[in-house]
């Protein structure tokens, strides 16, 4: 058995690697309540709660996070993040307001949170990750803005350029920024996946795509031709303003619903495999990872949580929102090289939560 | 007798198990193989526990200590009232029944904000703003409906300045400015902006059979400038968003759409109201000038036979139904 030190200082023997699924072990019923518990208490305090509501919704989610049989940790301060949060609800009050009385200003605040992306995504990061843990080792991100503002910023101005082309590069370069600044402890993740396979996941998407349009579009006008129906009154309303004739309606429900399935199925592929993309070729420490989530289990969990939720008003969204982390965390596994107490901590700093809280405002996507 | 735990030192991923006791009541004493510590209880951060998970507590020089007994760790340590809140809403999330409770709490509350908490402070906020800034936002909304959807009016200008007149002599608002604008797709239609814009389209001018019915129209539009209904909606729909933020803010954009619809439903009706206030105000108006209230009934008619879109159902229209209307103004 010969061990080898790699350049993190650790002693890996690769002969000996040791499969470590994470678990997820929150359930629907007790999520439930303190997600109930935590809006009504967000409306008894016309909102101040929220903080306190996140941090505890967090915690649940992450100490239900299991690898190796020991829990993550959210270790974020809710008075820190209530600084943040006010900050953006008065940011969110004065966009209002302002836009409200000059529609025009609505360009000039857009135009500002585009520039300020970059900075809002590092602090963000690095927020979450300085309040994440595992066996009390804290993960961070170490904050780099100028080659954020060059991947958020620089990159998307030259998207409409490449007529969206160049798409694959771009989040390329965003998932890899993100993955290499990540650290857990003192060790650094790295992602070793290729350029090219990111084309490769938007090509065959974007065939998946225009096939599945193609065929919607061909099944429909081939009914329309059998059923002698005309265009004209199919796409609009006849000249003198009568409502459509219901069945011509009705023909047209199972093509939107159609059309918005492919939509669902394109954008669930892209997703999934990007997602599995970055675990299976991100490592930290020479410990690997295996993600195996199914396209087609991601796309039904997409369309039955969507669906339960307008249906029940919100009433289905914990259940939801466990489902499809159950389902995402107990397909994930750490290949171990070796003892994970090897890890040590990295120098910990302080993490302001403005970006965060911004960044949830205003929905920003932040992260993997 | 001492609880079984783990111990993370914060140096390293390392797990060491341990032994825990409590001492005079006020040291926690930490017993492993190769180490021992000691630390006052005051020093010691107990966070709140969350669902069944293994809880975690927090020791100072960034280490920790997790156990899987919440209920038997509490038992060893004295109270505290802080530790009890924390209990409290523990023993909340988990009881069902007091889930349920919450639950029907929180929907009521929700459905009295929106019903009557949002629409007075919208009418609270709407009559402190300053007149300026209302007819800001008008001219803004004027510049934007003339490039995109308004052409100048092909009435006469004598009948425009005539009509306008006569809208001058029945109310004494400053703010008052009568515009009259040409629109083939929008056809018959009126509508008031924030400050006392009001617009008149020429094909509601043609369609009235009687200058009284556009005097009609007038009033009732003037309902809705002094009524401030238009700033108040404005303010409605921010307040209602700002709301929908906070509740659903990391819940994500599928359970924001859903929240959205009881929002409209509610904004549909609380636009009927409006409407029926307008026509109210516009009756008695029209009663103190001896002109029967009946002719804005007749134009609300003629105005839906005119209308390009079909029937939609009571409940998701922003205006009441045309009848219950007629019949309210014949009451009247």
């Amino acid at each position: 058995m010969e061990t080898t030190t790699n350049t993190n200082g650790l002693s890996l023997n690769p002969e000996q690697t040791n499969e470590l699924p994470l678990q997820f072990t929150g359930n629907t019923r007790e999520y439930f309540g303190i997600w109930i518990v935590n809006i009504l208490l967000i409306l008894l305090t016309v909102g101040f709660y929220t903080p306190w509501a996140k941090v505890r919704t967090n915690r649940y989610f992450y100490r239900n996070t299991l690898l190796d049989n020991s829990p993550f940790d959210y270790l974020a301060d809710p008075w820190a993040i209530l600084k943040g949060w006010i900050l953006g609800i008065v940011i969110f009050i004065a966009y209002s307001v302002s836009t409200a009385v000059f529609p025009l200003l609505n360009l000039l605040f857009m135009l500002l949170l585009f520039l300020l992306v970059p900075v809002l995504v590092v602090k963000a990061m690095a927020f979450r990750l300085h309040n994440t843990s595992y066996r009390n080792l804290r993960f961070s991100f170490k904050k780099n803005y100028a080659a954020a503002f060059k991947y958020f910023v620089v990159w998307a101005l030259l998207l409409p350029f490449t007529l969206f082309l160049m798409l694959p590069s771009y989040i390329y370069r965003q998932k890899k920024f993100i993955v290499n600044h990540s650290r857990f402890g003192s060790s650094q993740f790295e992602f070793k996946g290729t350029e090219v396979k990111f084309y490769e996941i938007y090509g065959i998407g974007l065939l998946i795509l225009i096939g599945g349009g193609l065929a919607i579009n061909m099944i429909a006008g081939s009914i329309l031709v059998s059923g002698d129906f005309d265009f004209a009154t199919l796409s609009g309303s006849s000249a003198d303003g009568e409502p459509l004739p219901l069945l011509q309606f009705a023909m047209m429900i199972p093509m939107v619903v159609g059309t918005g399935l492919c939509y669902l199925f394109f954008f669930a592929y892209i997703n999934t495999l990007i997602y599995n993309l970055i675990w299976n070729r991100s490592e930290i420490a020479g410990h690997t990872f295996t993600s195996t989530i199914k396209v087609k289990s991601m796309a039904w969990l997409y369309l039955s949580n969507g669906l339960a939720i307008i249906l029940s008003f919100g009433l289905l969204v914990p259940w939801a929102r466990i489902r499809m982390a159950r389902y995402k965390i107990n397909h994930l596994s750490l290949i171990s090289l070796g003892d994970l107490g090897q890890f040590i901590a990295g120098e910990t700093r302080h993490q302001e939560a403005f970006g965060d809280q911004v960044g949830d405002i205003f929905d920003l996507d932040i992260g993997l | 007798m001492p609880l079984q735990a783990t111990y993370y030192d914060g140096q390293s991923a390392a797990r060491y198990s341990v032994n825990i006791s409590i001492v005079d009541a006020e040291l926690i004493v930490i017993t492993a193989k190769d180490f021992q510590h000691q630390i006052p209880l005051r020093e010691i951060n107990f966070p709140p526990h969350i669902g069944n998970t293994l809880y975690t507590f927090y020791l100072p020089q960034g280490a920790a200590c997790e156990t899987t007994s919440y209920e038997d760790l509490m038992a060893m340590l004295p109270s505290n009232g802080q530790q009890q809140v924390h209990s409290a809403i523990h023993r909340w999330e988990n009881t069902l029944p007091l889930v349920g409770v919450a639950l029907v709490l929180a929907v009521l509350l929700v459905w009295a904000f929106m019903q009557y908490g949002i629409p007075m402070l919208a009418r609270d906020v709407a009559k402190r703003i300053p007149p300026e800034m209302e007819t800001a936002l008008a001219a803004e909304a004027m510049e934007i409906l003339d490039s995109h959807i308004f052409e100048p009016s092909k009435l006469p200008p004598a009948k425009q300045q005539s009509l306008r007149n006569k809208f001058h002599t029945l109310a004494e608002n400053p703010g008052l400015q009568i515009e009259f604008r040409h629109s083939e797709k929008i056809g018959a239609n009126a509508f008031a902006l924030p400050g006392g814009t009001m617009v008149f389209t020429d094909g509601l001018v043609n369609l009235a059979e009687h200058e009284n019915e556009v005097i009609s129209v007038f009033f009732h539009e003037l309902g809705h400038v002094q009524q401030r209904h238009i700033m108040q909606r404005i303010l409605e729909n921010s307040f209602t968003a700002l709301m929908l933020v906070l509740l659903t803010g990391d819940v994500g954009s599928a359970s924001s759409l859903a929240a959205t619809m009881p929002t409209l439903l509610l904004q549909a009706q609380h636009s009927r109201k409006a409407e029926l206030e307008a026509d109210s105000f516009a009756a008695d108006a029209l009663k103190q000038l001896g002109i029967s209230p009946e002719h804005l009934g007749n134009m609300l008619e003629r105005l839906e036979q005119q209308a390009k879109h079909g029937q939609i159902p009571d409940f998701l229209s922003s205006h009441p139904s045309t009848s219950q209307r007629k019949n309210f103004l014949k009451d009247k």
